[in-house]
């Protein structure tokens, strides 16, 4: 039996001090000087910030959409102590504890109270016996010899031993009955990052469609990053403004002359392609410049090259790294999923139809292709899919690889389908986060309570 | 991403047709557009390739052919004027192009836009400004012909666009705000370049116009100048914003630049395979077909023979540099979502990668020892990587133009990332037991790149009893499990207690270390239990 203390009576006529805060911060972001003048602020803010209600960013305190949606909600804590306030018991023993924790509840004293909860101040003992705590009425009257209970005693058979059971012992005797709803001690499983689990999955499937994996490095030149996928010199997102250059080292090797020339004539005028190229001249200092990789489609183009005009599956699930400044949608570096197809016949049905596989894939109901822009691929298309709950999501890019990009690497006959996703906003969906940062959380009681992913 | 803003109801006056917002939306998805609604507002987010599209009236344009109301290329009829721009080819921008729009009827909305569209412009085909800048100007207040010549910054002056007195051009590169913008376009050079009249500076390009040839709401005749470095994007741009405005008001009238007559508004002439076309596709659309998705898209079909055909393009279409761009405007023209999607026959059997299968089984086995996977950041910083460790400083790759000093070296091993993981886990529940597996960079002078990612494993575990037996046994029983056959000595190493430290060897190379970490280490991750840590080269263990 519980009740409510003296400040859980106050917050259950007020409200707690996160709810209130609530209300406070509805009319708009406050400053973190401003929250703190606010009556239990320190409670209010920190309990706020555990329940993702609030976030504060250069001492600007702002609801989240979390909060938002706890605003017009019982809580599960409101709900206990109202519970506690009417009946004197609950059957939420988690909350209880927290309750009990911020002093909003207490136990009933001894004389007022069943044995039950007699039982359950003991907590420390119960749980390192891993003992569940028992019905009253069946309780021996010594109430310290409960637990420690080894063989027959009053009430019953406590702990099953080795020796009840090779003499026979527990035959004669009751067991006790032990109540499987009360709390027992939390313990965490090793297991795998969720994210990286994740990951995993998604390997797995694309193995099963025939994808072969294929691996790069994370600095690449800019010849492998945006001068093979026919990407101008000048471009915007070649500026030092969208990719990361190395100052050390700065500058890397170009490959084999006779595909640099390629390249070269095919970025100034065509070359052989048909194209009219970008024009302007094409400097190899400029190429040689070693980045961090902006995407993963350096890897793919080196691939090509390697494997030649022969039909071929390649994927890769690889970290890349953008020019960005970090916040909840935002990471400088971040996880891309990308593959290739190489064959004659390959068409843009056929790109459609792995876009379609993948969709079916992550539990998309439904598919579109919207025509898209990129430098490497033409034609091109961004794929949109439809979840239940978040409606039309954009899922990736994909396109069918240019032949300023192909015929420089060898491929004469073949076409070549590309596709990318980004992974971070498919696992965000399937692990129910809004944060993108929490893809790679540094917190333990995160990485322990997480569950398994499920594609 | 480009985003481009106007009304609703703009845009259906130009388009000349009631749609509703749905209807709008899908049509601009259909023409690779998403866009964003703010009541009557909209914005729309392209691509950098259809630059004809980054103004109301480019949208306008390509919504009319995909609704079929307008096909084919829009004709443009051109007058002759008078004007004769003479060009010295100043040395920091030698190109130019000019056109003169008459009778132009200056609503707010074609200023907003024209506005926009010449921003839009300058960040794109210009090149901020380097490789093509746009100036428009009231062509009723310029005198004579002009000249576009090299000026001396100390000598020529004029009172700039929104300024009430004279400044000499050094002067506006200083003080002005666009001049200091752009100053880097024009500073390295001892002349600048400067169109003038009989009046003086009608514009001082890349920078700004002057404010006598100011555009106001009673302007009926515009002159358009776009001067750049590179000829091309000089004259696409001139093309696209004199088409642009011409899909909503005036008369255009061409002006010649020394013996050469701008705009340039003939189409382009492609020819076109039809099996290339169906090669593409994978499926055969016949000649109608294809005529039909073209002209929509407002390519105009010449005529077909022996299975090829032949296409005019219009004069904006900047973004055509190859048959496969005419095919994708085939299939944009077809509809994307009309074409029957097909799963490609797998001419293999999947796989994984070699690294990746071998990571796994570590993963595997690191988990059965009961330790918490965890997955942190490449990018680091110095401090963490060395000075927190204990370590010395070695050479590592790091980044020119870092967003913060965070994140601005790859890391090239994985303890500090696991030590930085417990520190920010002080206050949980102990004990704490963690790994990670992930890549390092090294540098190696032998590679194209200058460097290598080299994958590692790192396992921590931290508790009031940690100790050098705990980690030995799991290192151990980690070696013998994944099949490893290795030998442990005695090292030394800064980031751990003295004696209390050993190396890892395999098939006679060192593979890794592990110990307890050094107090001072804990304290400088402000750590209070201890820590028991070990590193293995994954690569080197394969």
């Amino acid at each position: 039996m519980y009740q409510l203390t003296e400040e859980g009576k106050e917050y259950l006529k007020k409200g707690l001090p996160e709810k209130r805060l609530l209300d406070f911060l509805k009319a708009g972001d406050k400053s973190l000087a401003e929250v703190n003048k606010f009556p239990n602020s320190q409670i209010a803010i920190g309990w706020s910030k555990k329940s993702g209600w609030i976030t504060i960013e250069n001492g600007n305190v702002r609801i989240t959409e979390k909060g938002i949606t706890a605003m017009g909600e019982e809580t599960l804590l409101e709900k206990t102590m109202k519970d506690v306030s009417s009946t004197g018991v609950s059957y939420n023993p988690e909350t209880v504890k927290i309750l009990l924790s911020r002093n909003i509840i207490t136990e009933r004293k001894a004389s007022e109270s069943s044995v039950v909860t007699e039982i359950i101040k003991r907590k420390g003992l119960l749980e390192r016996l891993g003992i569940v705590k028992s019905k009253g009425d069946e309780l021996p009257t010594e109430k310290t010899e409960v637990s420690v209970t080894e063989g027959p005693k009053p009430g019953g058979i406590g702990q099953l031993t080795p020796d009840m059971i090779m003499y026979g012992k527990w035959k004669t005797q009751k067991f006790r009955k032990y109540d499987v709803t009360t709390p027992a001690p939390k313990i965490y499983p090793a297991k795998k990052q969720p994210y990286v689990q994740f990951i995993e999955d998604v390997r797995r499937k694309l193995i099963a469609m025939g994808f072969r994996e294929m691996k790069g490095t994370f600095i690449e030149t800019g010849f492998w990053n945006c001068d093979a996928l026919f990407m101008p010199q000048d471009h915007p997102s070649r500026g030092i403004h969208d990719a990361f250059y190395m100052k050390h080292p700065a500058k890397g090797q170009l490959p084999d002359k006779n595909i640099v020339a390629k390249v070269k004539a095919t970025q100034e005028g065509g070359w052989v392609t048909g194209s009219t190229g970008w024009g302007g001249e094409w400097s190899e200092e400029e190429a040689k410049k070693l980045m961090l990789r902006s995407q993963t489609t350096a890897v793919s183009a080196r691939k090509l090259m390697e494997h030649g005009d022969k039909p071929g599956m390649f994927f890769n699930i690889d970290r890349v790294f953008r020019y960005d400044v970090i916040d909840a949608k935002h990471l400088v570096e971040f996880d891309q999923c990308e593959g290739i197809i190489i064959g004659e016949n390959l068409t843009l049905r056929h790109l459609f139809g792995i876009l379609k596989e993948f969709a079916d894939m992550v539990g998309a109901k439904e598919v579109r292709y919207k025509p898209a822009y990129f430098p490497y691929t033409e034609p091109s298309c961004e794929v949109y899919m439809k979840f239940p709950k978040l409606g039309w999501v954009e899922m990736g890019g994909a396109g069918m690889f240019r032949p300023e990009v192909l015929r420089p690497l060898g491929i004469e006959k073949s076409n070549v389908l590309a596709w990318g996703f980004g992974l971070g906003r498919l696992a965000m969906m399937k692990m129910g986060i809004d944060d993108i940062r929490q893809l790679y959380s540094d917190d333990i009681d995160f990485l322990r309570n997480a569950p398994m992913v499920r594609l | 991403m480009v985003v481009i803003e106007f009304t609703k109801g703009d845009l259906l006056s130009l388009v000349k047709k009631e749609m509703s917002k749905q209807e709008i939306e899908e049509v601009l998805f259909l023409l690779k557009c998403e866009t964003e609604w703010n009541e009557e507002m909209i914005q729309c987010e392209f691509g950098p390739d259809r630059q004809d599209m980054f103004s109301v009236e480019g949208i306008a344009r390509a919504v009319k052919g995909y609704l079929g109301l307008e096909r084919g290329v829009p004709k443009y009829s051109m007058e002759e004027s008078k004007l004769v721009v003479k060009t010295e080819e100043p040395v920091a921008r030698p190109f130019i192009a000019c056109a003169i729009i008459e009778d132009v009827n200056l609503t707010d909305d074609m200023v907003k836009s024209l506005m926009q569209m010449q921003e839009k412009l300058h960040g794109g085909i210009g090149r901020n400004r380097k490789k093509a800048a746009i100036g428009v100007h009231d062509f009723d207040r310029t005198k004579g012909n002009f000249l576009y010549k090299d000026v001396d910054p100390e000598k020529m002056k004029f009172v700039p666009l929104g300024e009430k007195n004279e400044m000499f051009l050094r002067e506006v590169l200083e003080k002005h705000t666009k001049g200091i913008e752009f100053k880097h376009l024009l500073e390295h050079h001892k002349t600048w370049p400067a169109i003038v009249d009989d009046h003086g500076v009608v514009s001082f390009p890349p920078i700004i116009n002057s404010e006598r040839t100011r555009v106001s709401d009673k302007t009926k005749n515009l002159f358009i100048d776009v001067t750049g470095t590179d000829k091309n994007a000089v004259m696409h741009s001139l093309n696209i914003i004199v088409t642009n405005i011409l899909e909503r008001t005036g008369k255009l009238k061409s002006v010649k630049v020394d013996r050469t007559t701008y705009p340039d508004l003939e189409p382009k002439q492609w020819t076109l395979d039809i099996s290339d076309v169906n090669k593409i596709l994978g499926f055969n659309l016949d000649e109608k077909q294809i005529a039909d998705a073209l002209e929509r898209m407002r390519h105009t079909v010449m005529k077909f023979k022996g299975g090829k055909m032949s296409i005019s393009v219009a004069p904006y279409r900047t973004d055509i540099l190859h048959t496969i761009d005419l095919i994708e405007d085939i299939a944009v023209g077809y509809g994307y979502n009309n074409i029957e999607p097909e799963f490609p026959k797998s001419p293999e059997i999947g796989c994984l990668s070699k690294l990746e299968e071998h990571s796994e089984k570590v993963r595997e086995v690191m988990i059965g020892l009961d330790l918490q996977e965890y997955s942190g950041f490449i990018l680091t910083n110095k401090s963490d990587l060395f000075d927190k460790m204990g370590a010395d400083k070695k050479e590592v790759a790091e980044i020119l133009n870092p967003v913060t000093a965070d994140y601005s070296i790859c890391r090239s091993w994985l303890l500090p990332s696991i030590m930085k993981m417990l520190a920010a886990n002080k206050h949980r529940e102990y004990p704490q037991k963690v790994f990670e597996i992930g890549d390092c960079v090294i540098l190696d002078d032998e590679s194209e790149t200058m460097t290598k990612n080299n994958r590692k494993l790192v396992g921590a575990i931290a508790h009031d009893k940690a100790n050098l037996t705990e980690m030995k046994s799991v290192v151990e029983a980690l070696l013998t499990n994944l099949g490893v056959k290795y030998k442990i000595e005695p090292w030394h190493h800064k980031s751990f207690i003295e004696n209390r430290c050993g190396e890892i060897f395999s098939e006679g190379r060192s593979v890794g270390f592990f110990g307890e970490i050094h107090p001072q280490v804990l304290e400088n991750w402000k750590l209070e239990r201890p820590v028991i840590a070990f590193e293995i080269d994954l690569d080197a263990i394969r």
